[in-house]
């Protein structure tokens, strides 16, 4: 409840900040306060103290779950505010507002870690989502940004009809919103149920960009600024996926063997298109976009083996993946050339920052020693652990080994090929900083995953 | 202790390897590392040789059933000391090859040690996948980076090679932890599996490609000849000489013991594989023309017997296996000290170009010739006792008896078109017609006399003496070869 | 006369036979060493370099191949997504209505 009252106050504070403050240096500070007392307002209220009392009528539940997950997302945010929220000078002149934006984002966020119920479910979603079609069309004279948005728009506004529809139906089944009472459901559901759990696992597939309602992603994550690319691939993606897990276990465990299949055939088709796309792009960029499709992928298997270990692996995965993917779009965003050929030679002019860019790459890639073997580790190791999952998971794994190929390209590119010089990215000593200190803590967490996991349940 | 020194000195001495910018500070440096590694692994060889030193467990991921135990038994001595021996010797017999940004190359030299250890000490599954990779990533740096001119395609080819095998055998660990009642990662739980015969049949192939990527087995070799061929030459020592025993001891430790119904089914298809493997490779090497290319398919046919010998499952054959691999890391580190200079001194390694070098260089023929002989096994060195019982095995192997016989005599043609290709090769190079090339050839120089010189001493040492390494592998076989034993196992059901 | 004994004839018969040495090399050139030889060309260059690693590169012939061709899926057109998305909905709803039990 702290963070998500103070997340929405926060963006208010930041649309005024832009009329009162002149300095950018002083918004961007003001916007790293907030996302400092959120964490801390965040991680007080997992202990117990709770600055606002609201009786919510059981319409949101902040347990360990929301909360730890809470606090993920405020440490990628801040981590992202330190590393990109500079370049977003670049965009155009509504600095403040970008902020802004992004608050109401983080609000909308809190609502989809904690909902109990299906309506807090769809304002949860649209306010992360409306915020998000701005910020693509940010670019305002980039004709590529303003198709991005409006595409965006008109898919978005399909898969929230497809929620809506769903929703209703559900209430038509049970004639309740609470995701509680579905739970009753016993052998023979009917079918306005099924068919609203199905148009419901649609939309969310959409928001996690899983196949065949990904087409959305590459071209919305291409055309969209790169520093809030960024933010929609990690940050936001962390939280459909923590919305999806919610409702599939919450609302219909019970009708487990009417969606598992379908959950099957989804991350299989979405790991095969992500990684097998992924592989022809010659734009980093675009390569990131199939690359989170692809990673969208590996987190379904969660959702697909629903146990422990899926639901600890989750977090870990979301928390390897914006970790890592951050700090890539972060160096991204400083580059004048976004294909391959513009990361020729980092290595020789920057060292630091290609050493940090190939560990962050090798966690997506999900070599050992780096957080992202671990968060495929336990992917994998909950879908073993279900009856028929083996096939899934070594599928999973052969794509995991196509990945290899293109997040490799771009270590080869800066390691073994010669660059110009006028390429490389400026960068200052406190970005550079902030990049070792997130790949320490990729590496970190790669050896001491309980580091984490130990606060999920302490 | 002496585990956690071996895996941790490397690994902390390499990473301060990066922050040393002075070249020749940067070598001595990794040399003195090496031989300290060196230290350690005799002293766990001679002195403190009991169980309290030679194993730790540490907790390390407990809530999903891994911890980080590692123990250095009577493979893991011999690997162990393969591995610290090689790297004081390449350090030394490459002391006059250049790099660029050398403090990096030493680093991950020293990385890559540290990785192969932990490879050779790991006895829980989850520890040993995470080093097994970790082998590998410092290895396809150090190859991309200060190879030859197709190094970049190569050196990636091999990666992902052995990349799909060994995720493949991580959905095989997963799986085995998954049956395993205390749901465990550790070694021994998987060695109280007792698995029913038709899943171990399919777990089998996930481990087995891994491994057979790695040794490698026919058909899984194509990657190696263009690694070997274009890595720089300290590389390919560490890749063919001891990156190779990871594959085997995968299957001596983690496949037979762990999978014994399924080891005994699929023994046959395996052996054929890998004599078909003996055979081809030969025949490819004497038309070599490149010597890597050359010494690469020799490996593969060495790599082979070594592996046939295995799924004979008797002890003469599991214990031979284990010393050759000491000694086959031996004399093919020999080999290529002795390509590296023929390389550098003369800028070709075509025989085609060489010639006569035996008249302007008579102590590097020497020293050739020797390690050369001990490649093919000659008795006197140290290959041939490992040889010996290798073949001994074939004979009494687990299979029908038809079998057995025409996989020696397979086995043994290997044997015989080794020879042509390395006298061909000795001739090629130092006999005949001195070429353009090699008019104005110098003989070795200093360092890799010494580099060689140990190298000999050990060849003729173990040559005369096996029994040193025979004692250290005596438990360990017969242990593993009783776990083996289905007949018992059939008993118990 | 002198000179014809110094002069070097060749040998016929047995004597020539013998010369050669029972033409025991050339037989081992012959039936061996020559078709070992040619064996092991035909292994290196074409089992070696088209079958085994012509299969290994295949696949990953393949798999860019196939990112070619999967690229085009992604036209640009919210048009056709919609419609994808549509057909994809439409199966799940009628194998899961329909033809599931």
């Amino acid at each position: 409840m702290n963070a998500l009252i103070l997340s929405a106050v926060f963006g208010v504070v930041m649309m005024f900040s832009g009329i009162l403050l002149k300095q950018k240096s002083a918004v961007r500070n003001l916007a790293i306060a907030g996302i400092l007392l959120l964490l801390v307002s965040n991680v007080l209220e997992t202990y117990g103290t709770a600055f606002f009392k609201v009786n919510v009528n059981g319409m949101m539940y902040f347990d360990r779950l929301a909360l730890f997950f809470n606090t993920i997302v405020f440490v990628s945010a801040l981590l992202y505010f330190l590393l990109t929220a500079k370049d977003m000078e670049k965009v155009g002149v509504n600095y403040a507002e970008y902020f802004a934006l992004i608050f109401f984002i983080l609000c909308g966020i809190t609502l989809t870690s904690s909902f109990k119920s299906l309506l807090i479910l769809f304002l949860g979603i649209e306010i992360i989502s409306i915020p998000l079609y701005i910020l693509t069309g940010t670019d305002k004279r980039n004709l590529k940004s303003n198709e991005a948005s409006l595409k965006y728009l008109l898919l978005g506004a399909f898969s929230t009809g497809l929620m809506l529809m769903g929703i209703a139906l559900i209430y038509g089944a049970k004639g309740t919103f609470s995701t509680e009472g579905a739970n009753l459901v016993t052998d023979k559901p009917s079918v306005l149920l099924v068919a609203g759990m199905i148009l419901l696992l649609f939309s969310m597939s959409f928001k996690a960009s899983a196949a065949p309602f990904h087409f959305w992603t590459p071209d919305v994550y291409d055309g969209a600024p790169t520093v809030f690319t960024s933010f929609m691939a990690t940050i936001v993606k962390a939280a459909v996926f923590i919305a999806f897990i919610r409702l599939f276990d919450e609302a219909f465990g019970t009708l487990r063997a009417q969606w598992q299949l379908w959950i099957a055939v989804i991350t299989a088709a979405t790991l095969f298109i992500g990684n097998i796309t992924a592989v022809f792009q010659q734009s980093v960029k675009r390569m990131l976009a199939y690359s989170s499709i692809a990673q969208a992928g590996f987190m379904l298997l969660s959702l697909y083996a629903m146990n422990t270990d899926a639901k600890e692996g989750i977090l870990l995965y979301v928390t390897a993946y914006s970790f890592a993917t951050i700090g890539i779009f972060a160096v991204l965003a400083r580059m004048n050339d976004y294909t391959f050929d513009g990361f020729n030679g980092l290595a020789q002019k920057d060292p630091l920052v290609a050493g940090s860019l190939t560990v962050f790459l090798l966690s997506l890639a999900g070599i050992p020693l780096t957080a992202g073997f671990l968060a495929k580790f336990y992917m994998l190791k909950a879908t073993i652990a279900t009856p028929q999952g083996l096939w899934l998971a070594i599928f999973a794994i052969l794509m995991a080994a196509v990945s290899v190929y293109y997040y490799f390209r771009v270590i080869q590119a800066m390691y073994f090929k010669e660059g110009d010089d006028a390429k490389a990215p400026e960068t200052t000593p406190v970005f550079r900083g902030t990049l070792v200190i997130l790949a320490a803590l990729v590496i970190l967490l790669g050896i001491f995953p309980d580091l984490l996991l130990h606060w999920f349940y302490f | 202790m002496i585990p956690v020194l071996l895996i941790l000195l490397p690994l902390l001495t390499g990473l301060v390897t990066f922050f040393i910018k002075d070249e020749k500070t940067a070598r001595s440096w990794a040399l003195l590392a090496s031989v300290a590694t060196l230290a350690v692994s005799l002293l766990g060889l001679t002195v403190m040789n009991d169980d309290t030193h030679l194993s730790h467990k540490a907790q390390w991921l407990q809530t999903i059933g891994s911890s980080f135990s590692v123990k250095v038994d009577g493979m893991g001595q011999l690997l162990c000391l393969l591995t610290a021996i090689s790297f004081p010797l390449i350090f030394v017999s490459t002391w006059h090859s250049q790099y660029k940004k050398a403090n990096n190359f030493f680093a991950l030299m020293l990385l890559g040690q540290a990785g192969l250890m932990g490879v050779f000490v790991a006895m829980d599954a989850l520890l040993f996948y995470f080093f097994w990779e970790l082998a590998l990533i410092p290895m396809y740096f150090l190859a991309s980076q200060w190879g030859g001119e197709r190094r970049i395609k190569a050196t990636f080819k091999f990666f992902i090679y052995t990349f799909v095998g060994s995720v493949l055998m991580l959905v095989g660990i997963l799986y085995l932890q998954s049956q395993t009642p205390d749901h465990s990662f550790s070694l021994q739980s998987f060695y109280n599996l007792g698995l029913p015969v038709r899943t171990q049949s399919w777990v089998f192939w996930l481990f087995f490609v891994a491994f057979a990527v790695k040794m490698p087995v026919w058909p899984f070799h194509t990657w190696q000849p263009d690694a070997y061929e274009q890595s720089p030459t300290a590389t390919t020592m560490v890749l063919s000489g001891i990156m190779v025993k990871m594959g085997l001891l995968g299957v001596i430790r983690w496949l037979l013991p762990v999978l014994p119904f399924a080891s005994w089914q699929n023994g046959d298809t395996v052996m054929t594989m890998a004599v078909i493997g003996i055979v081809y490779a030969s025949l490819i090497a004497i038309r070599s023309d490149d010597i890597k290319r050359l010494i690469a398919y020799s490996s593969i046919a060495h790599i082979g017997l070594m592996c046939m010998a295995l799924f004979a499952e008797n002890k003469s054959g599991m214990q031979g296996v284990m010393i050759q691999m000491f000694n086959h890391g031996i004399n093919i580190i020999g080999l290529w000290i002795m390509v590296e200079v023929i390389e550098r001194q003369y800028g070709t390694r075509k025989l085609s170009e060489l010639g006569g070098l035996a008249q302007k260089a008579p102590v590097m023929a020497i020293f050739f010739v020797i390690v050369a002989l001990a490649n093919i096994a000659l008795p006197l060195t140290n290959a041939f006792a490992g040889e010996f019982l290798m073949f001994n095995s074939l004979l009494s192997a687990k299979t029908s008896y038809l079998y057995a016989i025409l996989f020696t005599v397979f086995a043994g043609m290997g044997i015989i078109l080794a020879a042509v290709y390395t006298l061909n090769m000795i001739r090629k190079i130092f006999f005949g017609e001195l070429t353009t090339v090699t008019a104005n050839a110098q003989d070795i120089k200093l360092n890799e006399k010494l580099a060689m010189g140990v190298i000999v001493i050990l060849i003729f040492w173990f040559g005369v003496y096996p029994q040193g390494l025979l004692n250290i592998t005596d438990e360990l076989s017969q242990v593993l070869v009783n776990k083996m034993d289905i007949s018992h196992l059939l008993r118990k059901q | 006369m002198k000179f014809r004994n110094y002069q070097r004839t060749e040998a016929t018969g047995f004597g020539k036979l013998l010369e050669n040495k029972w033409y025991v090399d050339e037989l081992y050139d012959k039936i061996i060493v020559n078709p070992l030889h040619q064996f092991g060309g035909f292994l290196k260059s074409v089992i070696e370099k088209s079958v085994i690693d012509g299969l290994v590169n295949g696949v990953g012939k393949a798999v860019t191949y196939g990112s070619r061709q999967l690229r085009l899926l992604q036209s640009g057109q919210a048009g056709s997504y919609v419609l994808l998305m549509v057909l994809g909905m439409l199966l799940v709803f009628v194998v899961q209505f329909f033809l599931r039990k």
